[in-house]
This record gives C-alpha cells, structure tokens and sequence, in this order.
C-alpha cells in the first residue's frame, strides 16, 4: 500500500516537475521550426527588416487558406532569392487551443537585388 | 507626400540588427527605401537621380528636424550605424562602373597605374556580388571581412579589417568617395597624394565640389555613415588571384608560434603547415589563429592543445589543386538556438556546463581547409551564423598579441568565457580612426553566445587590458559597449579625434551636421563641435 502510495507520489512529482520544466522552455521556445528556402545570401533589404515579413493566417483546418503573398521585388528583375516560413510555439499553442481552427505561420521573404549591368565612365 | 523616382517610403517602427542582439527604435514614418531609378535613359541618369534622392532626403530630415542613417546589410553589433530618426535602406543601389583611362587624373597614369584596375560601385553593392562581377572581369577585391554578405559602404564604415597583414583592411583599398554631404552639396574627395578621378568622371558625376585632400579623406573613409551619404566608391583592385591554404587543427603554443604572432614570421611553423618558400608568383597574404580557450596549453608542451593555425598563400596563377569541397551536410543549429543558449546561461547559470559546451561545438567551427585552393569569394563567403550572437573584436599591437592570448586564457580559467577566439593580423591604416591601427593590428575577436556572461567576460578584458596598460582600439561594429569618449580619445589619441571631428565640420554644415548625428556619437563624444583655426570654406 505505502509502495503504491510512493508510486503515485513519484508520478505526480515527475509530472509537476515536467510541467514546470516545459513552463520554463515555453518562453524560450520563440520559434520552434525555420524553413528557409534559399538561392543565392544576397536580397535587396537588410537583414531582419519586417517590411519584408508578413504572418499569415489560415481557417478551418485549411480550408480558408489566405491569398497569395506577391512581394513588391523591383519589376526589373522581379525575382525571389528567399523565402523562410517560421512557426512559433505561440503559433502552435493558437493552433491547439482552437482545436485547428487558426493556423498562424510567420512568412519573411528576401528579393533578389536587381543587379544593372557593369557600364562604364 | 510626392517622392521623386527612386524612393520610397517604409512603414517600420524599429529594427533589429543581424545578429539579434539589439532592437533601435525608429521614428514613425522617418525611413525611407532607395532604389535604382526607372525610365530614364542611361545609366548615368540613373545615378545621377539616386544623388539627387539622396539631396531630397537630406533636405526633408532638415526640415522636419529627423536624424537619419544609410543602411546596409544590418550586420554592426553595436549601434554605431542606427539611429532613433529614419533609416534609409540603399541595399538596391547596386549600379556598377568600370573606369576608362580618359576618365582618371593623368597623375595617376604617369604614376604607372592603369584604370583597368579601377571599378566605380554604389553604396548598396555587396561584397559577394562585388566578387562575382570582379571575377568576370578578371579581378579581385584586395581584402574581404571574415564573410562576404556586407554591402561594400556598410563593410568599410566600420573598419572591417579582413586579414591581409601586408595589405590592410578592406577600406584601404578605397580610393575615392562620392560623398552627399547636404541638400545642395555632393562631392568628390579623394587623397591629394593619391589623385585618381579625371575632370570627365566628376563632370559625370555632376558633383558640386571635387576635394582633394589627404586629412579629409582619411577620416572620412571609416565615418559610420556620420559624414553624409557615401553614394559612391571607387576600389581598386587587383588582378584576379587565388589563396590556397594551408591549416593545421592544432599547432603547439611555442616560439614558433608565437614568432608569427608577433612578427607574421613564419618559419618557426613552416614545418608544421608544410608552407612553401615564398616566390614572386605566391607568398603569406593571410593569417589567422583559432583558439578554443578550454582547450588551451600556454606552456606549449600539449600540442593537442594549441590553437587552429591557418595561413593564406596568395597566387598569382592559379595552382593546380581541387575546388574547395562543398558544406558540410546534415543540421545545422537552428535560429533559436543561441537565444535558448543565452537564456539558460542567463537564468540557470549552469557556469561549470560553459567549458563542456564550448569543447562540443567548437569542432563545428572549425573546417579542415588544408589544401584548398580558391578566390576570395571561396575562402571567405556567406555566414552561417544564426540568431542571437555576441562577437567582440580588439585591435592590439602584434607584439602584445602573446601577452593578452594568455591574459586572456588565464582570465578563462578563473571564470569560463561561452566562446572561442579568433586573431587575425592586418596591415596598419591610414584611416584617422580606422581600428587597425598600430603596424601590424592583431585583431583578437571573441564570438560566443549573445548573455551577460559573455558581457561580463568582455568588461573584464578590457579593464584587464587597461589596468595593464597595454592599448587596444575596438572594432566600431562589433560588441563595444563601454566605449566613450575618454576611451575613444584614449585609443586614438586627441589629435586624430579632433582631426576627424575637424574633418567633419569641413564637409558638413551644422544643420547637415545634426542629420547624421546619431546616439553612439554622443556616447562617444563625437558628435562635439570644434573651434577651428581657420574658417570652414
């Protein structure tokens, strides 16, 4: 009897002790998963600007999906050299609690500079 | 508002630099975006527009009373290119120029130069994409930072020193700035010892003013974007060459070694790195030590504890070898990781993990480059460094470099540094507060995780390095938040500090002045007005 006792003693004392220790790493945890899709390092933009990110939101499990993301890259070359969609812990706990309603994921996307041709003086 | 072809305005009310270790507040509806002019007829055009964006910038920050900065790829450490106005981002500008013999002084022909070797880039250019156009010509840039993706202003604002010990940083292979220095003023400076633009490119140029003058240009070639817009740069490069190295994961701490420390002589290793005598076609342009200061024997007798030694060889014909292997494959930390580092040394404060971690990782920093044979954009390419990091970086005289490793590895010892180090040896500059500035500058930089342990490690090293008396300089974009301006004028001394707020007096008027005046100048006192002798022309 005492060794069941113990035993569920021990379980709830290991559960207090992982809830508490993934209440400590929840905070630290900004962004669980990168994805970064890359061509060349160079873009048009500094680093970690956010003209150039956008957190989209999707509805119903997917089924209200959000219009397509056109980044105003100069017309003249026109071209992506970057895309890097970043899912948060926020952005999972949103989803869990609305049971997959809301699907937030933070998109950052990088054009490639536009680069003229070498002239001369 | 009306903006003229080339502009736009950003909606952005702060910015977080690269490496994610401060946040500047911006003034709402202050920043603004450069881009390439379009539809007019030419190239000239086209620049000659962005000089006249710049023009228009500088009037509305005037008149609205803003401060604003030129940005480039956000890499600084420290704030020294922000500013709470507006930030302008000219990363667009990338127009290039290649330079015609009719087009340069005739001086700098008679001296036996050629303007082949010359090349006219915009602000916003970066290095990388400077490499690959310079490649195709059959060219190369003379010095590079540690990796490639800085915009060419951004990288010489701050003295970026790269690791050439006979050359010098990458700013001394400026040779002419066009600089907007006012609504109604843009010129063009360069060295009046060194004269390199003819009248037909200034006329191209349409500038307002061309100066020449040594002192002027000294100083306004490492200005963090306080001396106006730099809207153009000419570089001169070189011939197209190839480093090939040569690299041992662990060289003994000894005489030897420290030798090539103190005087880049290197024959007390050559054995070691197998280094071939030098020739005309091929000798040591680059050398750098990689130091893992848990892992460190100062007394020399524990060869599996001494530091990565890795020296360049530059070729002036391309040796036969293989192309530098590809990266390595698999995981890499992620953009997290150094936050989630930071805060458990933070919080938890696990001291005695920080040895244990740092010998984990520190082979993931280290590649074995023996043997390879590259350009400059091969050898010293794209970063791979993610999210938060701290990297601090100090200029010591060569000679002192034995003296403050193991000042330092002794101070490791007593209070574990979440670190490595790395020292680099560079060429002294003639820039008036260009860092590299003793003959040859070892440049000791320790990079680890963004925390206040590291913080307090760096605090401790400098005033160590003080109570000692042994001087140092900072590098002006990388970790240096004690700077101020008794430390500035006590690592530069007061003639080169006046000589370059002088200087700045020289090109900018007071309201311009107040522009480009930005909170890191405060804090180091370079923002103070001179008297000066004569009266500014």
């Amino acid at each position: 009897m005492k060794t069941t006792l113990l035993f569920r003693s021990d379980n709830r004392i290991r559960r207090l002790s992982t809830g508490l220790v993934l209440l400590l790493i929840a905070p630290v945890l900004p962004g669980c998963i990168t994805t970064r899709v890359a061509t060349e390092s160079d873009c048009d933009t500094p680093a970690n600007v956010t003209y150039t990110q956008k957190t989209i939101t999707a509805f119903f499990w997917g089924l209200k999906q959000p219009t397509d993301i056109k980044p105003p890259c100069d017309q003249r070359s026109n071209h992506l050299n970057g895309v890097t969609v970043k899912s948060t812990f926020a952005h999972y706990l949103l989803s869990t609690v609305t049971l997959g309603i809301v699907n937030k994921r933070q998109v950052t996307w990088c054009c490639a500079p536009y680069v003229p041709k070498t002239d001369s003086i | 508002m009306r903006l003229p072809n080339g502009l736009q305005q950003l909606v952005v009310s702060e910015v977080t630099n690269r490496h994610e270790n401060f946040t500047q507040p911006l003034t709402a509806g202050a920043s603004f975006k450069l881009t390439i002019p379009s539809g007019l007829p030419d190239s000239k055009s086209e620049y000659r527009q962005t000089t006249a964006n710049f023009q228009w910038l500088i009037k509305h920050a005037i008149d609205n009373k803003i401060r604003l900065r030129a940005i480039g790829k956000n890499w600084s450490f420290a704030k020294v290119g922000v500013t709470n106005g507006g930030m302008v981002d000219t990363d667009a500008l990338m127009q290039t120029f290649a330079i015609r013999n009719t087009s340069v002084a005739p001086a700098y022909l008679a001296a036996g130069q050629s303007a082949d070797n010359l090349f006219f880039t915009e602000c916003g250019t970066t290095v990388h994409i400077l490499e690959q156009l310079l490649e195709a010509r059959n060219k190369s840039i003379r010095a590079s930072g540690a990796s490639n993706g800085q915009t060419i202003a951004g990288a010489t604002a701050t003295g970026t020193h790269g690791a050439a010990f006979d050359y010098g940083a990458v700013h001394d292979a400026i040779v002419g700035l066009h600089i907007v220095c006012g609504p109604n003023k843009h010129v063009w400076l360069e060295r009046q010892s060194y004269p390199v633009a003819g009248k037909p490119f200034t006329d191209l140029l349409a500038v307002t003013e061309v100066i020449r003058d040594d002192d002027l240009f000294n100083a306004a070639v490492v200005s963090f974007g306080s001396f106006g817009f730099v809207h153009g740069i000419m570089l001169e490069t070189d011939d197209l060459f190839w480093l090939k190295s040569y690299s041992a994961k662990s060289v003994a701490y000894t005489d030897g070694l420290k030798k090539a420390m103190t005087d880049c002589d290197f024959s007390g290793i050559a054995t070691i790195l197998r280094l071939p005598a030098a020739t005309a076609d091929a000798k040591p342009y680059h050398f750098q030590l990689i130091v893992n200061p848990h892992q460190f024997d100062p007394s020399g007798a524990d060869a599996t504890r001494g530091p990565f030694v890795r020296i360049l060889y530059k070729h002036r014909t391309k040796p036969i070898a293989a192309a530098p292997p590809p990266p390595k494959p698999g995981f890499i930390y992620g953009d997290d990781t150094m936050g989630l580092i930071q805060t458990l040394l933070d919080r938890l404060t696990p001291r005695k993990l920080v040895p244990a971690l740092v010998n984990a990782l520190y082979p993931q920093a280290l590649e074995d480059t023996d043997g390879w044979v590259g350009t400059m954009r091969d050898f010293f390419g794209n970063t791979n460094v993610r999210g938060k990091a701290s990297s601090a970086a100090i200029g010591i005289d060569s000679n002192d470099s034995p003296r403050v490793l193991e000042e330092i590895i002794a101070m490791n010892a007593q209070s574990a540094f979440p670190g490595v180090m790395g020292l680099r040896w560079v060429k002294r500059t003639p820039a008036t507060l260009g860092f590299t500035r003793f003959p040859i500058t070892c440049v000791l930089e320790l990079d680890g995780v963004e925390s206040s342990l590291t913080r307090q490690f760096l605090q401790r090293i400098w005033t160590r390095l003080e109570t000692l008396d042994i001087p140092y300089t900072q590098h002006w974009g990388k970790v240096n938040f004690n700077l101020d301006g008794d430390r500035v004028r006590r690592q530069y001394g007061n003639k080169a500090v006046d000589d370059w707020i002088v200087a700045r007096q020289h090109l900018l008027d007071a309201p311009t002045r107040a522009v480009f005046t930005n909170e890191f100048m405060e804090r180091c006192g370079l923002d103070k007005e001179l008297i000066l002798d004569e009266p500014i022309a």
